[in-house]
């Protein structure tokens, strides 16, 4: 094992991470929610530009925490992708560099492998086990028999379940990112407006650009009448399609694929109601659920540094050519 | 051998070279487009080798910092932050138009900012005639009518025209000077040139206070207030202190202003606010107290009034501080470590405005 240096810059979160032997040294993060809140989403120029500013304000604020210098540490992480590209090309390029001055090994790291492994620091895996991607830009089912070993049985066939949370928050004039407000006004509402229950084409396959539809159009229609939209209603009629969808497809793939385990992963992993009714669902059928602490569910360095630390072992380093891919599957994270 | 690493990819080249007291020892150059994220690191890899040369021998950079391809200027930018900042050297960062320069001759250098655009800049040796800016193509062509005397440089193949000089490198060498010192090499931020912050209907945007910040915010404070923070106080308060909300007012990426305040149970006390002198008197300062009061009506525990502390020789501010309902207390004796009174002045959360 050895002392490893992350870098995550793939969307609105500057953060840089050291971890020694397993253990985590120190995991900065730099915010940019409240640049973005402005909005409604992210800008991808405006995320670039504030990482370019303050990934070495990062850097240097990683390596005081963790009382280390450059020369103490044997190998540079970076995420790769998938993630905005502007973005991920800032902390390739620091990354890069660190590795060029010292001449130490250069680990590519897929943002998603990062988030499935965050659950590391709370449990242990068990094979083969279910991972339940959930993010503004991801949502995937995707089967590990074991570790470094992905195969994605499900996907989205348009829009990302959080993106769909932030798109409809903006709808009902809430803040971004819209996955706590809606939740919390869902919590104060009852299912009064009927919505569309998607249908995916495969049976592992999510839709949200219908739902996402079909709550604009209804808010729209409601106006159009002069009918006030009741938004804690709104919110919970909205939750309820969207998480049971989820819910459903990550049962019946737990069920046909025998797994041991069923982790949650991704932003959206932290929604309350996803969280309760995956235990629901789950308790007693033999199946261990696994929550990552809320810290792992927004994204951070330090699930990118446990990774790393697979990697290190399995010596998978890039030359320094070493590209961006905005779009990279999971289940290709040998190929960069 | 002690050498400078001299950096550019704000267009489509990627130009990686070395200096040696000034003089250019040997360089790289060549068509990168949307490649440079991918070369120019392992290109300064192959140089540094070629020469036997190790980081230690590195006693400088210097690099372009736009306008150009916003990308493009990140790249070298981000590689040179990181390089500085790990070797602890200084940093030299030129305009990119800039290093475009003929030597010795008036110089009008250009790059395609798209649109029918260009960037321009007209410089004559390391003097600036011009600063940069964003011209239509067709004042470009006019000028250059009009100004036969003056070398077009750079790539000027979307004019449909041939540009002289090819130095950059040359140029970097040579602004490595104080003039190019960059005295915040971690917070360096790249030049976009946006054209509506030049015609004066510029955007502001309110932010959390982040970590690139501060250097911004120590200057703010330095050239505003009598009692400024230290550079450790004014981090505790941006990242540690559990009460305090620190905002910056940001135009056009740079940072303008700022606002400290603390929200204590039912009461806000405004700790700091300074905006940048060529930014007063622009409505920076209402929005950095409406940001307040936005956070003061969303707490969970109803926050009732504001406080505040303001110099007795200041009455400026306290005009500011009347206009936005702030009513003067009392006067604090000796408040400030100078001798100076203090006037303590207070308002009502619930009062609209």
């Amino acid at each position: 094992m050895a002392k490893i240096l992350a870098i995550e810059s793939s969307c609105d979160e500057t953060a840089v991470a050291i971890t020694d032997e397993g253990r985590l040294l120190s995991n900065v993060v730099a915010t940019q929610i409240s640049v973005h809140e402005k909005f409604g989403g992210v800008m991808p120029e405006i995320a670039s530009r504030l990482h370019c500013e303050n990934i070495t304000v990062c850097l240097t604020e990683a390596l005081n925490e963790a009382n280390l210098k450059l020369e103490d540490i044997d190998a540079f992480a970076v995420t790769r992708g998938p993630g905005l590209i502007g973005c991920l090309h800032v902390g390739l390029q620091a990354a890069k560099t660190l590795a060029m001055l010292y001449q130490k090994p250069l680990i590519p790291v897929h943002h998603l492998a990062g988030h499935i492994y965050a659950n590391e620091y709370v449990g242990e895996f068990h094979f083969p086990l279910l991972c339940v991607v959930v993010s503004g830009g991801n949502t995937e089912l995707v089967i590990m028999r074991d570790h470094m070993d992905f195969e994605i049985v499900g996907e989205t066939k348009d829009d990302a379940v959080g993106e769909c949370y932030d798109k409809v928050a903006r709808v009902l004039g809430l803040p971004y990112p819209g996955g706590l407000p809606i939740d919390q006004h869902a919590k104060l509402g009852e299912h009064t407006y009927h919505l569309p229950v998607p249908t995916g084409e495969g049976k592992y396959d999510f839709s949200y650009s219908g739902l996402k539809t079909a709550v604009i159009n209804l808010v729209n229609s409601l106006k159009m009448k002069g009918e006030a939209v009741n938004v804690d209603n709104m919110a919970r009629s909205f939750q309820d399609v969207a998480i049971s969808m989820v819910v459903n497809k990550s049962l019946a793939a737990a069920k046909d694929f025998n797994v041991k385990q069923v982790i949650l992963a991704g932003g959206v992993s932290a929604n309350s109601y996803l969280r309760a009714q995956m235990k629901e669902k789950l308790e007693g059928t033999g199946i261990e659920l696994i929550i990552p602490p809320l810290w792992c569910t927004t994204d951070n360095a330090a699930m990118i540094a446990k990774v790393a630390e697979r990697l290190y072992e399995k010596k998978v380093f890039a030359p320094l050519t070493l590209g961006v891919d905005p779009n990279w599957k999971i289940d290709h994270w040998q190929e960069f | 051998m002690k050498v400078a690493l001299l950096l550019d990819s704000s267009e489509k080249c990627l130009t990686v070279g070395l200096s040696e007291n000034g003089k250019v020892i040997d360089f790289i150059q060549y068509e990168a487009w949307q490649k440079q994220s991918e070369f120019m690191v392992n290109e300064i890899d192959g140089l540094l080798k070629k020469h036997s040369l190790s980081r230690s021998d590195i006693e400088a950079v210097s690099a372009s910092k736009g306008p150009g391809s916003y990308t493009g200027v990140r790249i070298a930018l981000t590689i040179a932050k990181t390089i500085v900042f790990a070797l602890q050297v200084p940093l030299y960062l030129s305009s990119s138009l800039e290093v475009l320069r003929e030597k010795g001759k008036p110089s009008i250098c250009l790059s395609n900012a798209r649109g029918k655009r260009s960037y321009v800049g007209i410089y004559e040796g390391q003097k600036c005639l011009t600063p940069d800016s964003i011209w239509d193509n067709s004042a470009v062509m006019a000028y250059l009518e009009e100004h036969p005397d003056v070398v077009p440089c750079g790539d000027l193949g979307y004019l449909g025209l041939e540009g002289q000089g090819n130095h950059i490198c040359e140029a970097l060498a040579e602004n490595i000077n104080e003039a190019h010192l960059e005295s915040n090499s971690l917070g360096a931020r790249p030049i976009y040139l946006k054209d509506d912050y030049q015609k004066g209907n510029f955007k502001t945007i309110i932010r959390k206070a982040m970590p690139s910040d501060i250097y911004a915010l120590m200057e703010i404070c330095a050239s505003s207030l009598h009692s400024p923070y230290t550079e450790e106080q004014m981090l505790y308060e941006m990242s540690s202190n559990p009460v305090a909300n620190v905002y910056s007012a940001v135009v056009d990426s740079q940072v303008v202003g700022f606002i400290d305040f603390m929200i204590t149970f039912d009461s806000a006390t405004i700790c700091l606010i300074a905006v940048k002198e060529e930014f007063r008197n622009k409505g920076i300062g209402n929005l950095l107290l409406g940001q307040m009061l936005k956070d003061c009506r969303s707490q969970a525990e109803p926050v009732e009034f504001v406080t505040l502390e303001v110099r007795e020789s200041n009455v400026n501010a306290q005009r500011f501080y009347k206009k936005h309902k702030f009513e003067a207390v009392t006067v604090k004796k000796a408040y400030y470590t100078d001798g100076e009174n203090a006037v303590y002045m207070v308002r009502s959360i619930i009062n609209n405005g």
